[in-house]
């Protein structure tokens, strides 16, 4: 059983906004000791929070366990989270820091493990198209897309997640990876260049 | 510059990513499961603990507070807080402290010596004795706590101030109405069987320290603080064999500094 997750942290700044303001009211009433409020921000970001630990580990148990891990540390830590900041980012810093942590922890997984992992995905995913050559074109490319991005540094892979695939505006970038805008600019622009630089190959071995 | 952002379609497979199998069910067992009870947040330990530290220190300083020794603020008169012009210090009678006769003051903490030093009068015929302020007169025999004998209340073994001293410090003042204000010894016999004692005590105080006639009278001198109602001090006879031997304990108002 599987499907596919398209949807994506954007939206008008008003609505960002009623987002926000609804954020802060939930935390207002988890801080207060409502766990029912937490569970609403649960149910609101987990998703977010598991397609960034997703494509961050390229295990589905592992990305549940680290999203579990940073609700937990984010349900203790709710007194030092400041209402400046978005909740989501706040969450996606946690979630990206224990991502880092896990990459160190698991450093040594061989690369059988992370192939396997992509070649998982290829069965969990579901085939858009009706035509099975079609099916076969997208599995191959996107096999080769996810191994070129699982083959980046982590903090390059983190970069085009943020942005290319959540489509985070660079002030959230900043904030989730703890520097200014242009570095958060530079370090796109680095991380795209980087995931070119490997993806070339794999696509001329592959025509 | 190059544009390296990859295609929306590439962009589009990679977004796929496989539905997670998390719940509030399972959030909620992992946060049991790591000993974490989801509802409402209590008081740690610690934060009672530190409250309980604030709590108790400030119990303590309030007692510490009450035990300590209140000084008697004694406002003097106007002519009184007219800082003398600096003269050649005479010499004068030791502070009481050092006086062998008073060897029970240097029990108390009246180190007020340090502060106020014996000064000379500034002008006119140098007198014979050591003029002193009342403020400095109020140091010496401030009736400080450390002075009351709580813990032994009826006791009379040890005096604080012997009559002698007392006249000796009254001496000291150059004021007659300051020193006619410190004379106005009140004398409350906090225990029955002490009247007697009391009244004869009251009695050689009259006789012995009369204050000058040109002294105003005790009603138009007005109390600038009254010191604790609860402070005892206790005069003995001792050395003055013209006197009986009295010792009583009283209370004693601010009068006995400056004052009545």
């Amino acid at each position: 059983m599987a499907t596919t997750t398209t949807s994506l942290a954007l939206g008008t700044p008003r609505v960002m906004s009623l987002e926000m303001d609804v954020d802060i009211e939930l935390v207002a009433k988890a801080r207060a000791g409502d766990f029912d409020a937490f569970e609403k921000l649960f149910e609101r970001h987990r998703k977010s929070a598991f397609r960034l630990a997703y494509q961050m580990t390229n295990r589905r148990d592992d990305a549940e366990d680290i999203v579990q891990e940073a609700f937990v540390r984010a349900y203790n830590n709710l007194d030092r989270y400041r209402d400046q900041a978005k909740f989501s980012t706040w969450l996606l810093r946690i979630v990206s820091n224990l991502c880092t942590d896990q990459a160190r922890t698991h450093i040594r997984r061989t690369a059988l493990e992370a192939r396997e992992a992509v070649q998982g995905l290829d069965w969990m995913t579901i085939d858009r198209s009706e035509d099975p050559n079609d099916n076969l074109v997208q599995d191959d490319r996107r096999r080769l897309l996810r191994a070129a991005l699982a083959a980046l540094p982590a903090h390059h892979r983190r970069m085009i997640i943020l942005r290319d695939l959540e489509e985070r505006d660079y002030p959230d970038i900043a904030a989730i990876c703890g520097c200014t805008q242009g570095g958060a600019k530079l370090r796109v622009l680095r991380a795209r260049r980087a995931l070119r630089d490997r993806l070339a190959p794999l696509m001329e071995s592959a025509s | 510059m190059k544009n390296d952002r990859l295609s929306e379609s590439d962009l589009e497979l990679l977004r796929q990513t496989p539905e997670d199998q998390l719940s509030v069910e399972r959030f909620r067992a992992h946060l049991l499961a790591q000993g974490m009870k989801p509802e409402r947040r209590r008081v740690s330990p610690l934060a009672w603990i530190a409250a309980g530290g604030w709590v108790t220190a400030g119990l303590a300083a309030l007692t510490l507070m009450n035990r300590m020794p209140k000084d008697v603020l004694v406002t003097p008169p106007p002519a009184a807080r007219e800082a003398p012009a600096p003269a050649p210090i005479v010499a004068g009678p030791e502070p009481l402290a050092t006086n062998p006769e008073s060897s029970d003051l240097g029990r108390a903490p009246v180190v007020a010596t340090q502060s106020v030093p014996p000064v000379a009068a500034p002008r006119g015929p140098a007198p014979t004795v050591t003029r002193v302020t009342a403020k400095k007169i109020v140091a010496y025999v401030s009736p400080v706590k450390p002075t009351v004998v709580k813990s032994e209340p009826r006791s009379v073994e040890k005096p604080i101030v012997t009559r002698k001293q007392l006249e000796s410090m009254v001496a000291m003042v150059d004021r007659p109405r300051v020193r006619a204000s410190m004379m106005r010894v009140e004398l409350r016999p906090t225990n029955p069987d002490l009247d007697r004692a009391a009244s004869e005590v009251r009695k050689s105080l009259t006789q012995v320290v009369t204050p000058p006639k040109d002294v105003v009278t005790e009603d138009t001198v007005k109390t600038p603080h009254r010191a604790e109602p609860e402070t005892i001090i206790v005069l003995s006879e001792t050395d003055d064999p013209g006197m009986a031997s009295v010792a009583v304990e009283k209370e004693v108002t601010s009068g006995f500094a400056v004052g009545g």
